[in-house]
């Protein structure tokens, strides 16, 4: 559903208030958080889709990755999940299924939590998901909304997965679309657990709503504007020469015509734009950190084998959801 | 044809800019000429059409995409020849 | 110059560009216009042009876009492949016809030429490739010229002949044309500069 439309509909939602949300519908934060008691806070979180690789093992992967990225991004931790499936059963063998879960499963124990339950609906395409639950101390959530000016912004992996997942589906560039799949199944986890030992102001992950749509959402949920250095912008292999050849997802195109405050230099090449606005699957986590601490949280990252992490850009200044991208 | 030849004389006696040139191939127009004028000027120059009663045709505009050029509509007109804005 | 048309509307991201793609490639010359419903689809299709060194015509109607994209030389490549299979013994040779008579004093003695030439070209062997007419040459490829009859039959002998559009045009003989196709100054550039040309 397209940003719009769904900001329309919610718009049309009351709010109810209770005094133990910590994060809720309000702001558009990657998971819900309810406090429990003084030390616990509950992280309630859930995604699923279509495939978007043909084989089933790796579609549960990435899924599986996909929805327990964002209790990462809330600086959480995942520890049960409940399985989500749409399966069409005339029209696919129960070994499709049977893989999908099993990439799922294999995936949510390498995270260190649990599937305890799940759903499944007959339905005309294949889709896949978890409700995921974690847990947080109340005093230590990562929202999307406390970066401050002089912060830098640090990216955990690289873009152009909604690219890459186009020209899977053309049957071109087979190494970009290999790199991007592993890339989609990779879990947060260890970005997060690097980050904790740094003062993070804000973090979310980068999905659905393009590198520009998240950035978008920390800079008007902290209130500020936020210049990005496409040159440093790591960008996964062929997603510029498959942008360049009209490989760009219709999502792409729906995010650029929302995000209307996202301005560019006029050097900035269109696929680097197209990148910028490609909705991605599984995407890595963004921090904003204070300046003095960006290129070490980097170091690290790559230290702990997070090889993409890179620093992307800045907090320039108090506004309401300005991006520059130069 | 005829239209081409007086469309080059109205801009030229109002000192506006302009390039005739042979239709390119990827633009469907009977006629086999059109004028190349800046993106600025089109407004302008569309009036001095309608004024000086110059029949055109079809409106693209010219966008210079690597080695070649992306030609897209803007407006249509009756007429007889087409003119493309640069951009 | 042969026209395709390539129908996406409807196709899911990304099925226009790899349609285009494949129709592209299997085209050797000639325009293919693609249809798409959606924005999206046309901005990918003129990327996927553009990529591929091809320059891209769009219109947008009732919320439809045709896209406009030229493979190759037109009409030449086709003239090769006719002419190669009609006689089997073609040159390259192309003749660049730029007034209705031949040469310069009388506009009488001139016309006497004219018919002297084409008649003899009837003989020549290997026969031309291609005929281009343009300003009052193209007056030798309407109804009622002097030449008409040797025209057609190099025709009917797969030698092109091509008048330019333009030119009729403006002496108003569009509708006049008797014999070859119609064609445009891309593709008389292209022919001269390819192919030994000899100018009258």
């Amino acid at each position: 559903m397209g940003p719009g439309d769904l900001a329309g509909v919610l718009s049309k939602l009351p709010v109810v208030q209770n005094s133990n949300v910590l994060v809720g519908i309000t702001t558009s934060d990657d998971a819900g958080v309810y406090k429990l008691n003084e030390t616990t806070a509950l992280v309630q979180t859930v995604d699923f889709f279509t495939p978007i690789v043909d084989d089933p093992y790796l579609f549960g992967q990435i899924a599986a990755a996909n929805s327990l990225s964002d209790i990462y991004a809330m600086g959480a931790t995942p520890m049960t999940a409940l399985n989500l499936v749409e399966f069409p059963n005339c029209k696919l063998p129960g070994e499709v299924l049977l893989a999908i879960l099993q990439g799922g499963q294999n995936k949510v124990a390498e995270a260190g939590a649990v599937i305890i339950g799940g759903h499944t609906i007959d339905d005309n395409e294949p889709k896949y998901g978890l409700a995921v639950t974690g847990i947080v101390h109340p005093d230590k959530v990562w929202t999307n909304a406390g970066a401050q000016s002089g912060d830098c912004l640090v990216l955990t992996k690289a873009l152009g997965t909604g690219i890459l997942a186009s020209a899977a589906r053309a049957n071109l560039f087979p190494n970009g679309v290999m790199v991007a799949t592993v890339s989609m199944a990779t879990l947060n986890a260890v970005a997060a657990k690097v980050a904790e030992g740094f003062t993070v102001h804000a973090c979310t992950d980068i999905t659905g709503f393009g590198l520009s749509g998240h950035v978008y959402e920390m800079a008007a949920g902290s209130k500020v504007a936020i210049t990005i250095d496409s040159a440093a912008l790591p960008l996964l292999p062929d997603a510029v020469e498959a942008a360049s050849m009209g490989l760009v997802p219709g999502g792409a195109y729906a995010n650029r015509s929302y995000l209307t405050t996202v301005t560019f230099a006029e050097n900035v090449p269109e696929a680097v734009r197209d990148i910028c606005f490609d909705p991605q699957t599984s995407g890595g986590l963004l921090f904003a950190v204070p300046a003095r601490e960006a290129d070490e949280l980097v170091l690290a990252l790559h230290s702990a084998g997070v090889a993409s992490a890179s620093k992307i850009g800045h907090i320039t200044n108090e506004g309401s959801g300005e991006i520059y991208v130069r | 044809m005829h239209q081409s030849i007086k469309a080059e004389k109205v801009l030229g006696q109002k000192g506006l800019d302009f390039f005739a040139l042979p239709t390119p191939r990827e633009i469907d127009i009977s006629c086999g000429q059109c004028l190349l004028v800046k993106a600025v000027q089109q407004a302008a120059i569309i009036e001095l059409f309608t004024v000086d009663k110059v029949r055109w045709s079809k409106l693209f505009s010219r966008t210079a995409t690597g080695q070649t050029y992306l030609y897209e509509k803007i407006t249509e007109y009756g007429g007889l020849c087409g003119t493309t804005a640069d951009n | 110059m042969s026209d395709r048309i390539v129908d996406c509307r409807g196709m899911a991201c990304p099925g226009p560009v790899i349609t285009t793609k494949k129709a592209i490639e299997e085209t050797s010359s000639g325009r293919i216009t693609i249809i798409v419903d959606n924005e999206a689809a046309k901005t990918n299709v003129a990327k996927f042009a553009a990529a591929n060194g091809l320059g891209a015509g769009v219109e947008a109607k009732d919320g439809q876009y045709y896209i406009s994209i030229i493979k190759g030389t037109g009409q030449l490549a086709e003239a090769d492949d006719r002419s190669q299979a009609a006689i089997g013994d073609t040159s390259s040779q192309v003749y660049l016809i730029t007034q209705d008579t031949l040469g310069h004093g009388s506009p009488e003695l001139g016309t006497v030429l004219v018919k002297g030439f084409m008649t003899t070209l009837l003989e020549v062997k290997p026969q031309p490739a291609v005929i281009l007419m343009i300003n009052s040459g193209v007056k030798l490829a309407v109804k009622g010229s002097p030449v008409l009859n040797q025209l057609t039959t190099l025709a009917s002998r797969g030698v092109s002949i091509l008048s330019c559009g333009t030119c009729l045009d403006y002496y108003q003989l569009k509708t006049e044309l008797a014999v070859g196709e119609i064609t445009n100054m891309y593709t008389i550039v292209e022919t001269i500069t390819k192919h030994k040309t000899v100018t009258l």
